[in-house]
């Protein structure tokens, strides 16, 4: 058995998280460290165990054309200047994300800007965030969920960026529920042509989002200059339907809404089942702020609306520590999951990985009625079919789900991996044979899958959650040690569930 | 956070006293290690599993169950005469010598070997490492391994036993696995795998490491503290 894999600094990763936000873009690099946090003697287990912020960049404002398209080239530029100030070669970063987040996301040509930037993210994770995924990077990276965590208590968190507000709601650690509201501090623009000062009185409305026109009804207008009353108005606007959603109230103006509202159930209206609210995001950040029109935007003016609001109901909130960075810390820090650390994989699919964008298809409960046996294949083709994917072409990632502790005897996983075996010979299953657990079982399915399919690849991961129409990507393996028994595959999950798409 | 360990945390208290519950949960567990300690391989196993596939099963030195706990240095060595009749029964200069000890839980075994053994078995003839003949060694400890281990010329001895048993769980199974067992066999020979239960480690999932584990140690030919020292 080869021991190849054991490079000097195997138990660590440099990540880097990039944030092409509505508003402004910036870049974090960090080192992810890991270790082995099993007990003693007990078959490993290996945990992200560090997460160090080595260099952050510059906050720089997301160049966009006029018509609202990501200038490509412009954003290349940025990302290349950070990796000089960091002092960076592009070829030490193991890993990463890049992620467009708020409008910018939405943004008809996100998808072009991630070709085009390719070459300088290498292997990077690169997805436009839809709302929850946004929701659920900012819940992480605001630390809100480790404090939730660490204090057992249930947080809601409140990313109010330029484009979209995002809710988190959080309990024990894990997010349960998300939300995105299309309310931020650039439903307004200003254009004070070179006049400078905190209280400037020349505002020429540049921009009024689509969310902005709603609330505004017509009392401001493109072009225009703007009574200082009525953009209060519009502020306190935004800040009741910030309140609103996080209170779990109908939103009448569905049309402001991104996503589902908060469920009902887990907060109570009158917030009695969230123990701390924390605010993250632009806007949270500028809390404090005096200058009423420090970024041309109602992004200060919706902070006082909102803290006005927050005070006047007697709800208690904290600002994140980490609130303007807490998407791009989310993105560069915990996108990456680890799997369970007894995985299956072998070195002849080390040349495979990384794998990226693979498809989900989650498979159906193998039962040990026979009946049921017949169709595992069978929906195995429907689910392939249902999504237009041609499995002898490209590689697929079989996810098994609801497998219980107690369900996992020799004799169940043995015609588990007949199954399997089976079903990707008739298929013509295009190599790796790549499957997906959460619950402990990689290494005896890949064991008994291998006796089956002696000369195809295979990869076995388990610890790992994921769900019908994700895709996965898997990295190349990290290890505390040089034992290749012991080692962890570093996944990332791109979620799509729940994503309601834009009117 | 109770809801994720079996530890008794968050148990509160009447006066100085636990309360009722609490006290009636620890005697009960207490009395299921204590059962669990006291427990002989049952009559499923020896009959269903070791006689079926031919295995020997013999006796350390100690007398009964009563004097392998009174006198445990007894659970460490079998009858030498017992032990070198296996040769008739059992091939010489196996890969692998395994053998199934009841340990300080024959519980464990009745709970864990079914499963943990066809994955063994599943993964060994995969690797194309030879087993030999299994053997069970009654009212048997660690070391009881190496005696059968190198009387049997095996390169490495892989004993699967029974833990000693705690508050939260009575039936983990460990496995203990040393390259080149003999006389000469310390503490720090042994590689182990332990937490081998239903909340712990699967059967199934720690027969496949087990198997790697056992790989790695034939071609590394160390195992205990020198395989962890390669890294």
């Amino acid at each position: 058995m080869s021991s190849s894999n054991s490079s000097n600094n195997s138990n660590q990763l440099i990540s880097v998280g990039i944030d092409i936000g509505t508003t402004t873009t910036h870049l974090i690099v960090s080192k992810l460290s890991f270790a082995n946090v099993s007990l003693v003697n007990a078959a490993p287990n290996l945990a992200i165990s560090g997460r160090e912020i080595l260099h952050e960049s510059a906050i720089y404002a997301t160049p966009l054309t006029d018509d609202g398209e990501i200038e490509a080239s412009l954003v290349a530029q940025i990302i290349a200047e950070a990796y000089s100030a960091a002092g960076l070669e592009k070829s030490t970063i193991q890993t990463g994300a890049l992620i467009i987040t708020g409008q910018s996301a939405r943004a008809r040509n996100a998808e072009a800007v991630s070709a085009s930037l390719a070459a300088l993210a290498g292997d990077f994770v690169i997805e436009s965030a839809g709302p929850h995924l946004e929701s659920i990077l900012a819940a992480r990276g605001s630390l809100a969920v480790e404090y939730s965590a660490q204090s057992d208590k249930t947080v809601l968190n409140i990313d109010i960026g330029g484009g979209t507000s995002n809710f988190a709601l959080i309990c024990r650690g894990k997010i349960v529920d998300s939300a995105c509201l299309n309310i931020g501090g650039r439903m307004v623009q200003f254009d004070f042509q070179s006049e400078t000062g905190t209280n400037r009185t020349n505002r020429t409305i540049k921009a009024i989002s689509e969310s902005g026109q709603l609330l505004g009804q017509n009392q401001i207008k493109k072009g225009q200059s703007a009574d200082l009353d009525v953009l209060k108005t519009l502020a306190q606007q935004g800040a009741a339907l910030i309140l609103q959603v996080a209170q779990g109230a109908e939103i009448l103006l569905s049309q402001v809404m991104l996503t589902e509202n908060l469920s009902h159930d887990l907060i109570g209206h009158d917030l009695s089942g969230i123990d701390e609210i924390w605010l993250s995001g632009g806007v949270a950040s500028a809390f404090t702020e005096e200058n009423l029109f420090r970024y041309d935007d109602l992004g200060v003016l919706l902070a006082r609306a909102l803290e006005e609001l927050l005070r006047a109901q007697q709800i208690t909130f904290q600002i994140s520590p980490r609130a303007i960075r807490a998407t791009v810390i989310g993105a560069g820090l915990h996108t990456l999951q680890l799997s369970g650390s007894t995985i299956g994989f072998e070195q002849n699919s080390r040349a495979m990985l990384p794998l990226r964008n693979v498809k989900i298809i989650k498979l159906p409960l193998l039962s040990s009625d026979s009946a049921t046996d017949l169709s595992f294949e069978a929906t195995i083709g429907r689910q392939l079919k249902q999504r237009e994917h041609d499995w002898s072409k490209e590689a697929v990632c079989l996810v098994l789900s609801g497998i219980t502790r107690d369900m996992l005897s020799f004799k169940f996983l043995d015609h588990l991996a007949q199954k399997l075996s089976d079903s990707f010979l008739s298929y013509k299953g295009r190599e790796p044979l790549v499957i997906v657990s959460d619950a402990d079982l990689a290494m005896a399915l890949r064991l008994l899958l291998q006796g089956r399919l002696t000369d195809k690849r295979i990869i076995t991961v388990d610890g790992i959650n994921a769900e019908e129409g994700d895709y996965i990507d898997i990295g190349t393996p990290v290890s505390s040690s040089s034992d290749p028994n012991t080692q962890s595959l570093p996944v990332v999950v791109k979620t799509l569930v729940f994503y309601k798409s834009p009117v | 956070m109770q809801a994720l360990t079996p530890a008794r945390i968050g148990v509160m208290r009447a006066g100085v006293r636990p309360l009722t519950a609490t006290w009636l949960k620890f005697r009960a567990d207490h009395a299921l290690a204590r059962d669990a300690v006291h427990s002989e391989l049952s009559e499923k196993f020896l009959h269903d599993f070791a006689a079926l596939r031919n295995f020997p099963v013999l006796q350390s030195i100690a007398a009964d169950r009563g004097d392998f706990i009174l006198y445990p240095p007894k659970g460490k060595r079998a009858a030498d005469k017992s032990v070198s009749d296996l040769e008739k029964e059992c091939p010489s200069g196996a890969d692998v010598q395994i053998v199934i000890s009841d340990g300080l839980s024959a519980l464990a075994v009745d709970e864990n070997l079914t499963d943990l053994f066809a994955m063994l078995e599943y993964g060994f003839a995969q690797s194309k490492i030879s087993i030999g003949r299994t053997v069970i060694a009654r009212y048997g400890r660690v070391a009881i391994a190496d005696q059968i281990g190198f009387q049997l010329k095996a390169k490495v001895a892989l004993n699967l036993i029974g833990e000693r048993p705690g508050l939260s769980c009575a039936s983990g199974l460990s496995a203990y696995i040393t390259y080149n067992p003999g006389p000469h066999t310390v503490s720090s020979d042994r590689t182990v795998v332990s937490n081998i239960h239903r909340r712990g480690t699967p059967a199934t999932e720690a027969g496949a490491f087990i198997v790697k584990t056992v790989e790695r140690i034939l071609d590394k030919k160390v195992s205990g503290v020198k395989l962890q020292q390669l890294g």
